[in-house]
């Protein structure tokens, strides 16, 4: 079953044509990668699907519902989530005052109750805490947990971000370039996080990403993007096999490298 | 109206237009190359025209010399503003940059204030003989002719200045990407300076000029305020283009000219009506839709590796704590009875202002957005109160939850334009506001009494005797305190950190599911109801309410009084709020001082040293002095070898929040 359906979604900014009649979808329990050359629209679609930007043509479907005139906290409540190219914590939150905000902005204690601290309001409160426990132990926040997310290294804070994300429990995770910036050892721990994810929590994932190694080695689906159109989409081996997005993205030194295997 | 008044009028408009285009074009000229929004822009002008005023009225020394001299001293007054209050920002978030201009305006009225006098009349200074030319059916004043050349003049040659010169172009270069600029070899820093060296030029030849004939009357606060007005044309042209900001600067003198005596409007009598135009314009040039002004203002800083406070640690456990906090507030309750009535008043006052601060707090601590209209939300609770018990003669007590509950109400329609303002604009739109309500709301006799005020009759409580100033005093520290218990649950429990998610990445709360709007207006509308409490209680405790209690600094001095503490710390409302009550009693205390300074100038000098401390504190210690001197007095305790014994941190351990390091939003993150 599709989570979520683009359908023929286009968007310009002035003269730029950002999208163009952009269809893909992704299945419950896939994870799915988006990749392109920069500019290509990648990020622009996921700020399409997540409602920061609208699109000027096109629907989208999230879990059987159109979605297409909510707004971006509305879509977070329905259960898509999301991270952002450049990290956007709460910086001068704790790490667990990060993870709490989702539970807390999901909580049906009116304003006035959880001033007043209300009985539900406080059990509301402790279930979020414990919700918010079993993210730290998936991600291992759990040393860093009273710490400012400002404070913590590029890294850490990217890891803050997706616990953030899983922390309100999405069907849906948008992940928008979260290995970047990491070295190897870094990058293979994020993709067993990713992995853990997928099988411990069942999230469907889209995923963006430049490190072609990581895409290849654990999508199940890759959609390719280049000058706001889809590409090519298939299984990672179809679509590192495929000659237009060797020349349009992977780049010489991948297509050798793609044709390794071909010819053994 | 005839043909001829209505010609005159559309003139006089077409004139006073054109004098806030100069102001616009000054704001832009800053706002484009360096993105500060300079608030103090019409505050540098003023202070120009009275140093002009100052040689050719005082001194008798030639007109054009003086205004040479005038505008030699705003240019130097701009570099400097930018030299040693703007540069050591590099890197701060658009809004700290903000703060300091409102430090400057209020450091810079006050000077003129004590130099010149502060509401004397001052005959403004005449750059052309008396006269008119006589067109059929109209003649125009001839200083209103040197105002139009003089405009128009600088209109184009600043347009080619930015098309031609070589600075001009590095002004360009600078504005669209500083750091590629500087790599460029474009010395970015003498960029910045001669932006604002001009930009202080324009103001003082437009506050020269608007001073002429008393168009706009020669004090510190009409000129300053001008830039409202200013305002509103560089935000029609997006604070970027300077011919859309002169044409909506002229539209708009025009239609303040000319629209009081249209008939139909000139019944209705409506004073502060210009200021209500330009409020419509600002709301409008912010509120259409996906406008790319509002992208320009509301553009989300990178995340900032500015440094945190270490949270500071506090040696106490929570029962030490709370029996401190019992022990203090049971002391607080007594003091009154050990000092006298007067003794007892300056108390209770004290407890008024700190409630009024802890409203503040919700919004610009832990929301992180300004407001400078909370002075205004203060005095319409107490003239509302007042109202309602002189016109349907209701209780005090049934009046005080009236006026809290339309604070609210006040709260939430403020804040709806907030849904989609924030940062900068908004810092725009609470000013209007501000002087929405000082021309408008407060001078509707129905509601504040008039010019001699309302009288507010001491509430009473049976058994209590609440004439006295020592008990009275015990209602408002029962109300203090529950508004304490209030703020310290909205910042500890879960609201709060909706609240601080907003501040921190408002993108990032959207994303997280936080209703990002409903959560502001909340905030907004629980800190106008808390403001609207203290100006009822501060009516009970005066048994008087009056415009001269709301001065239009008040805000401006509430909202650097806060920032100076530290914009999140409780025991920083109570320490400022001490410092508004107490300070010019002190400063009239000083022996030499009363000597020199009158009554009035002595007034002056609390937004001078709150303006001026707002400038040092921003650039020396951003967290707030509370919380770094916490830290301080922590780091020092640390050091001393009994430390761990006599561990008392005076920070507050959720004061770790940057002050009014706002970040400010993206809708979108652009093309990717």
């Amino acid at each position: 079953m599709a989570v979520l359906e683009v359908s023929g979604v286009s968007l310009a900014f002035g003269g730029l044509q950002a999208l163009k009649d952009v269809n893909c979808h992704v299945n419950a329990g896939e994870l799915v990668g988006l990749i392109g050359p920069n500019g290509a629209g990648k990020t622009t679609l996921f700020n399409v699907v997540s409602g920061f930007l609208s699109p000027d043509q096109g629907s989208l479907r999230f879990a059987g519902r159109e979605i297409g005139g909510l707004a971006p906290d509305e879509r977070a409540r329905l259960g898509i989530a999301r991270t952002f190219q450049a990290v956007r914590v709460f910086h001068s939150l704790t790490v667990e005052e990060n993870l709490l905000v989702p539970q807390d902005a999901r909580d049906p204690a009116s304003f006035a109750a959880s001033i007043l601290r209300m009985p539900w309001a406080l059990v509301q409160e402790r279930k979020s805490r414990e919700q918010v426990r079993g993210i730290v132990h998936l991600l291992d926040l759990g040393s860093v947990l009273d710490r400012p997310a400002g404070d913590l290294p590029l890294g850490l804070r990217r890891k803050v971000e997706l616990g953030r994300a899983l922390a309100s429990k999405p069907e849906l995770l948008l992940l928008d370039e979260s290995a970047s910036g990491m070295d190897t050892r870094e990058t293979q721990s994020f993709a067993a996080d990713l992995l853990r994810i997928r099988d411990l929590l069942g999230t469907t994932i889209l995923l963006i990403e430049h490190d072609v190694a990581l895409v290849m080695g654990i999508c199940d689906y890759l959609y390719v993007l280049n000058f706001g159109e889809i590409m090519a989409e298939g299984r990672p081996a179809d679509v590192r096999a495929d000659p237009r997005v060797v020349e349009a993205y992977l780049g010489v030194e991948a297509a050798e490298e793609a044709n390794v295997p071909a010819r053994a | 109206m005839n043909t001829g008044l209505f010609l005159s009028l559309t003139i006089l408009g077409i004139v006073n237009g054109a004098m806030y285009a100069l102001g616009a074009m000054g704001i832009v000229l800053v706002y484009k190359t360096t993105r500060v929004l300079n608030f103090a822009h019409g505050a540098i002008g003023m202070a120009a025209t009275f140093v002009a005023y100052q040689f050719a009225n005082l001194w008798h020394v030639n007109v054009m010399i003086s205004v040479l001299i005038a505008v030699a001293f705003s240019v130097l007054l701009g570099g400097v503003v930018e030299r040693f209050t703007i540069r050591p920002l590099e890197g701060r978030p658009p809004l700290v940059k903000v703060v300091v201009t409102l430090g400057w305006l209020l450091v810079l009225t006050s000077i003129v204030g004590i130099i010149w006098g502060a509401s004397a009349y001052h005959l403004p200074v005449q750059l052309v003989p008396n006269g008119t030319v006589r067109f059929p059916g109209v003649s125009i004043d001839y200083a209103e002719i040197i105002d139009l050349v003089v405009a128009g003049l600088l209109t184009v040659g600043l347009a080619s200045f930015f098309r031609r010169a070589q600075l001009g172009v590095a002004m360009r270069a600078v504005a669209d990407d500083p750091s590629t600029a500087r790599i460029l070899g474009i010395k970015v820093d003498r960029v910045n300076a001669a932006a604002w060296a001009m930009g202080s030029g324009l103001a003082a030849i437009a506050g020269i000029l608007l001073s002429q004939k008393g168009k706009v009357p020669l004090d510190t606060y009409s000129l300053t305020l001008v830039v409202i007005f200013s305002f509103a044309a560089a935000l029609s042209g997006g604070l970027v283009s300077l011919p859309k900001a002169f044409a909506a600067a002229i539209a708009l003198g025009v239609v303040q000219s000319v629209a009081p005596s249209l008939p139909g409007i000139k019944q209705l009598n409506i004073m502060g009506l210009a200021d209500l135009l330009a409020l419509g314009v600002i709301l409008f040039a912010l509120l259409r839709p996906r406008s790319a002004l509002v992208r320009a203002v509301s553009r989300e800083a990178p995340e900032s590796a500015g440094a945190r406070p270490a949270r500071p640690a506090s040696g106490r456990s929570p029962a030490a704590r709370r029996a401190a906090v019992v022990a203090g507030i049971a002391l607080a309750a007594v003091l009154p009875f050990a000092l006298n009535e007067y003794g007892a008043y300056t108390l209770s006052q004290i407890l008024v202002f700190a409630i009024a601060l802890l409203g503040m707090t919700l919004i610009t601590g832990l929301l992180g957005q300004p407001s400078l209209m909370h002075a205004e939300l203060m005095g319409f609770g107490g003239f509302l109160a007042g109202a309602l018990i002189a016109h349907s003669g209701i209780g005090f007590w049934v009046a005080l939850p009236l006026s809290v509950a339309a604070g609210y109400l006040l709260g939430m329609l403020v804040g709806l334009p907030a849904l989609r303002i924030r940062g900068l604009a908004l810092a725009v739109v609470t000013l209007a506001i501000a002087r929405v309500f000082d021309q408008f709301v407060f001078t509707l006799n129905w509601f504040s009494g008039g010019v001699g005020g309302r009288r507010v009759d001491r509430p009473s409580i049976p058994g209590l005797n609440l004439a006295s100033d020592r008990v009275y005093f015990q209602v408002l520290l029962v109300a203090f305190v529950g508004v304490v218990m209030v703020v310290l649950s909205v910042r500890r429990g879960r609201i709060g950190r909706m609240f601080q998610s907003i501040r921190d990445a408002e993108s990032g709360a959207a994303a997280s599911g936080v209703a990002v709007t409903r959560a502001k207006l909340f905030g907004f509308s629980l800190a106008s109801a808390i403001a609207a409490l203290a100006g009822a209680l501060g009516a009970g405790l005066d048994q008087t309410v009056t415009i001269q209690q709301y001065p239009w600094t008040k805000s401006l001095v509430l909202l650097a009084i806060l920032t100076i503490m530290g914009s999140s710390s409780i025991q920083g409302t109570i320490y400022g709020a001490a410092f508004i009550v107490l300070s010019p009693q002190v400063l009239e205390g000083i022996p030499g001082l009363s000597f020199f300074l009158g009554k009035e100038d002595l007034r002056q000098l609390v937004p001078l040293i709150s303006g001026g401390a707002l400038v040092l504190q921003t650039i020396l210690a951003p967290q707030g002095l509370v919380p770094t001197v916490g830290a301080a007095l922590a780091g020092a305790r640390a050091r001393w070898p009994l430390g761990s014994l006599t561990h008392r941190g005076i920070a507050n351990p959720a004061d770790r929040g940057p002050q009014l390091e706002f970040e400010l939003e993206a809708a979108a993150e652009g093309v990717s």
